[in-house]
């Protein structure tokens, strides 16, 4: 089963292998953007030009990643790229069958520092060399109901009930203090890319204590019903 | 990309005899309704083929398609089938292009006295016996069944007795050239082969077909593979591009039926591995459409969670016409040509099943 490409790494996006050369991921986003230019046959009887702007873009942001070095490095090493790990041994697997990345809430809170002026540079410093520590179990008195849709506000609710500020939140689970912001203001126009936010929430969840899948799901859902 | 409104599925029918209704219905406009829904015991008879278990023979069963007529499988069928006979391999060629029925005419043979509406209704006993010379040692042919009301109205009955029969045909290789729309009369025999290959020209109309039929196939199939599972529904809902589910790919689907059944949902994805039909490009005159097969390969990859790739291009070649304005089949006639020297390695990759695609530098 292949996975949809908002739940893909930077490779799967790109159509590469993880040790591919900058020649490859060139000619691979010389290839995309062929297939999802404005005139190209062979997506325009599929896409719709919005999908198709949307999945372009998405492989820009691939692309730029990987094609300068630092960033690809940095990238890999965020994400714990399976053939680029620390022991040097390189794979090259088919792309299409790798399970993605176990966590990418490194990836996650540079992300997210990235948009705020935080201090959050430690924070990353601090993510690569300790282990995200586990936050103790706690208990939420607000939950959701069995089919109710997680809202930012719902978030921001259950979070200062428990009298949690944003900054204990953010040092437990990396993630940017303003990206959470984002997170609870339903900022369309902040929110990272599918596969982040889906991580994000679930982290949200997880360190209020409330069900991470439903609000994850119901999140991410409502996310997609507003951009719509 | 909404279905053509003539072959659009509308999923309703709460009776459970939607496979055969909807199948009669898509197939034709004068489809018979009167027809019982298939019983049960009947039903695991069209997915056996698929799921390779009981295989009657060693026989490698190739499917070309392509959803839009025109595009040359008729040609590619017959091409594939007289290269592969060239390498000493017992191939039989079948025209399940059910009423527009013209792979003799590429194989050079006049209308044919013995066709497959024979076998339909039962003149004869043995799919065997309308087997016909085509005057290529190793290749054998059955014809279409164009002089037969039913033929392109197949009922569900004699769809399954053709479809389990085409699996024992005793050869090496069985091509089956398939017929242009997305029935269910017309998917299923794609479906039965081990490997389909869609013909696709370089031009709007037939890469929008190649999608929908990639689609429709595809949905297909899983429907087919979950048997009597009640996730079947959501399947059906997911035919109709209107659903009010929101599925509008086949990946929307698995999620779908994962989310209502995790193990259906499991099996399911399973299931969706074993579907990769390959592309075959025809008629390419230009350089920049030499890569369009690994491009939808991409596309279809990347938006519907198919994973497919491309197995070659056939150039555009006037040498295609002249042979059958001759009544030529044209890998007799001119095999040293661009097209011919394309199609010799699509039908050497299939042979010997190449995992690379074959392109002619």
């Amino acid at each position: 089963m292949l996975r949809r490409l908002s739940e893909q790494d930077h490779y799967q996006v790109l159509e590469v292998s993880y040790d591919a050369s900058s020649d490859e991921i060139q000619s691979a986003f010389e290839t995309a953007r062929d297939i999802y230019s404005h005139e190209a046959l062979v997506s325009s009887s599929i896409l719709s030009d919005r999908e198709r702007r949307r999945t372009f873009l998405r492989i820009s942001e691939a692309y730029q990643t990987l094609i300068a070095e630092k960033s690809r490095r940095l990238y890999n090493r965020r994400v714990g790229i399976p053939g680029l790990r620390p022991n040097g041994t390189s794979l090259s697997p088919t792309v299409l069958n790798v399970e993605p990345p176990a966590t990418l809430a490194d990836v996650a809170a540079r992300e997210a520092v990235v948009e705020s002026e935080h201090d959050a540079a430690d924070d990353v410093e601090a993510s690569e060399q300790a282990p995200v520590s586990e936050s103790p179990p706690r208990e939420c008195p607000l939950q959701l109901e069995p089919a109710e849709e997680a809202t930012g506000a719902f978030l921001r609710a259950a979070r200062e009930a428990m009298g949690l500020e944003l900054a204990t939140i953010s040092k437990e689970t990396k993630i940017g203090r303003a990206m959470l912001e984002y997170i609870e203001t339903e900022r369309l126009d902040r929110l990272p890319a599918e596969v982040y936010l889906r991580n994000f929430t679930r982290q949200f969840a997880g360190c209020l204590g409330l069900d991470e899948d439903q609000v994850s799901t119901t999140y991410l859902a409502r996310i997609h019903r507003l951009q719509e | 990309m909404d279905p053509d409104p003539k072959q659009s599925l509308s999923v309703s029918d709460p009776t459970g005899s939607w496979g055969s209704h909807q199948e009669l219905k898509a197939a034709s406009a004068v489809a018979t309704f009167a027809e019982t829904p298939p019983a049960p015991a009947v039903r695991p008879a069209l997915a056996t083929p698929m799921r390779k278990k009981a295989q009657p023979t060693k026989s490698r069963i190739i499917a070309v398609g392509g959803g839009k007529g025109g595009v040359g499988k008729s040609l590619v069928t017959s091409s594939l089938g007289i290269s592969i006979a060239r390498h000493g391999k017992k191939v039989v060629v079948i025209d399940a292009d059910l009423g527009g029925a013209n792979l003799h005419t590429c194989l050079g043979l006049s209308t044919p006295s013995l066709t497959l509406s024979d076998f339909i209704s039962r003149r004869v006993e043995s799919i065997e016996d309308v087997i016909l010379e085509t005057g290529v040692k190793n290749l054998g042919l059955i014809c279409g069944a164009h002089d037969h009301l039913a033929a392109s109205n197949l009922k569900y009955a004699q769809k399954l007795r053709l479809l389990s029969r085409i699996a024992t045909v005793d050869a090496d290789f069985i091509l089956l050239d398939i017929g242009p729309g997305i029935a269910f009369n017309i998917v299923d025999f794609f479906l039965i082969a081990e490997q389909g290959l869609l013909v696709v020209i370089p031009e709007p109309s037939s890469i929008e077909n190649a999608y929908r039929f990639l689609k429709m196939s595809f949905y297909r199939h899983l429907w087919l593979a979950l048997q009597s599972n009640p996730a079947r529904k959501v399947v059906e809902q997911a035919m109709d591009q209107k659903n009010r589910d929101g599925i509008r790919t086949p990946i929307d689907l698995l999620d779908a039926v994962e989310r209502r059944d995790s193990a259906a949902g499991r099996y399911l994805k399973e299931q969706a591995l074993s579907f990769r039909p390959r592309l075959l490009i025809n008629q390419v005159r230009y350089a920049e459409d030499e890569r369009l097969g690994d491009s939808m390969a991409s596309v279809c990859r990347r938006h519907l969670g198919i994973d497919i790739e491309a197995i070659g291009t056939v150039r555009f070649d006037e040498n295609v016409r002249k042979a059958n304005r001759k009544r030529r089949p044209f890998m007799l006639d001119s095999p040293e040509s661009a097209a011919g020297n394309s199609l010799e390695l699509v039908a050497k990759a299939l042979m010997f099943g190449s995992p690379t695609s074959a392109r002619l530098e």
